[in-house]
């Protein structure tokens, strides 16, 4: 057989991380398409935390870049089991069918599935319109975490942000260091050359590691559809029930979200991106299918995050919500 | 809009176009206010990678003539950057040509 077709000790396994400049650069015979090698940089860094770091966590929201994520670290350390939990911070305003989704795949991969609430907030009424949504996310989401995070003495949080989703976004290490408060420091990071990662913190600091850093949103659908994972059925595009207000269409799941006398209005629609309800719009879709959705996107104009109501309260707003301990 | 998205829309076509692409990394360097942010927003811009409710952020902001995008504020994603017209650290950014994907580091001058 020719070595240069088929050579198993030259095959570019999918356990070797492989960082290279320029076009993929693999043994003969071998070429990683764009998303494998995406794919063995982010099981790379799933590894190097599991190794480096005493107590490491999986944040997971449920979103489809959490899912891709979960799938990656299925991959990274099978056939063991994934070696960390999964935390996922509720704040009460999650969409029912995501909790629903989010207990049956922790059932069905065996996952040990960790969930915190801000309770003293939530007993107190917290909302987006009793307060303003940017102290409502600082106490349901921000604060949440950082308690979650202190409780179980965890020292590295994997999360799914990746950098071309929002442009403060763009600024983040993989690696991103936070100080005993869990703020970030956007002017004091680190260099990270090709694929070392300086893993050393001090006593009561701890990093959050982003696997998905250089995925982009087409990336991670295109993955989806490859691998065939599953995703809540919010995505894909089903008459709904919504309130209508010009162009943005509202989820009902909050009574307190209607205004007097409105109405909702069945509408084709899907999610884009998953939030907590009263502060997550759908778009107006007929997209059915991940083929549709892939098809969808090429079309796309606006930014995936452009129903998110807390990116676009205040100028900055995620770079200040970053700081503040926000993942 | 819609009309893209329906069942007529070859995704595997569209997918193996996409298996061969190439992934380039690359990076700026150049002297402070020698135009690198602006080059690379440039960039973004024309291979129409970033989107309208990006664009409609930093319209009629920054330090260009009147009337025109300030591309550099595309890439400064701190709001110290953006008063201070200056890249401060190191951004990443990601787009596509027909043939190949990149991702370029916008760094600080230097």
């Amino acid at each position: 057989m020719n070595p240069a077709i088929y050579n198993p000790s030259s095959t570019v396994s999918r356990s070797t991380p492989t960082m290279t400049f320029g076009a993929a650069r693999t043994p003969a015979g071998c070429r990683l398409s764009h998303l494998q090698l995406l794919e063995a940089q982010s099981i790379h860094i799933l590894r190097e935390v599991a190794s480096e770091f005493e107590r490491p966590v999986m944040l997971y929201s449920i979103g489809k870049d959490s899912s891709v994520m979960l799938r990656l670290a299925q991959k990274a350390f099978y056939p063991g089991p994934i070696p960390f939990p999964l935390l996922h911070i509720d704040t009460g305003f999650k969409f029912r069918e995501m909790l629903t989704f989010r207990d049956e795949v922790a059932r069905s991969i065996g996952a040990e599935l960790l969930v915190w609430r801000n309770e003293p907030a939530i007993r107190a009424g917290t909302n987006p319109i009793k307060l303003d949504t940017k102290r409502c996310c600082g106490l349901l989401k921000t604060q949440a975490l950082l308690d979650g995070l202190r409780h179980y003495s965890f020292d590295a949080a994997f999360g799914g942000a990746r950098r071309d989703e929002e442009k403060s976004r763009a600024k983040e290490r993989i690696y991103s260091f936070r100080d005993s408060t869990g703020q970030w420091d956007p002017k004091n990071q680190r260099p990270e050359l090709w694929n070392l990662y300086n893993g050393r913190i001090h006593p009561g600091e701890t990093i959050r590691v982003f696997p998905l850093s250089n995925w982009t949103e087409m990336d991670v659908w295109q993955y989806i559809h490859e691998e065939n994972i599953p995703v809540v059925d919010l995505y894909f595009a089903k008459e709904r029930p919504m309130y209508v207000r010009g162009d943005v269409l509202l989820p009902i799941e909050q009574e307190f979200m209607a205004l007097p006398g409105e109405k909702p209005q069945m509408v084709k629609c899907r999610l884009r991106s998953l939030g907590c309800s009263p502060c997550t719009g759908a778009i107006r879709s007929n997209a059915e299918t991940i083929p549709d959705i892939i098809a969808e996107l090429i079309s796309f104009r606006s930014s995936e995050r452009a129903n998110r109501v807390i990116d676009h309260d205040q100028e900055g707003s995620m770079e200040i919500k970053k700081r503040e301990g926000y993942f | 809009m819609a009309t893209l998205a329906t069942e007529t829309f070859p995704i595997e076509q569209f997918l193996a176009q996409e298996r061969e692409k190439d992934l380039l990394r690359f990076s700026t360097a150049g002297s402070v206010d020698d135009g690198k942010s602006t080059l690379i927003g440039r960039l973004l811009y024309d291979t129409q990678s970033v989107y309208e409710d990006q664009v409609r952020c930093i319209r009629g902001k920054g330090s260009t003539a009147p009337g025109q995008i300030d591309f550099a504020l595309l890439t400064d994603g701190l709001r110290a950057e953006r008063e201070q017209g200056i890249t401060i650290d190191v951004a990443c950014r990601y787009f596509s040509t027909a043939r190949r994907k990149f991702i370029i580091a916008d760094t600080p001058g230097h």
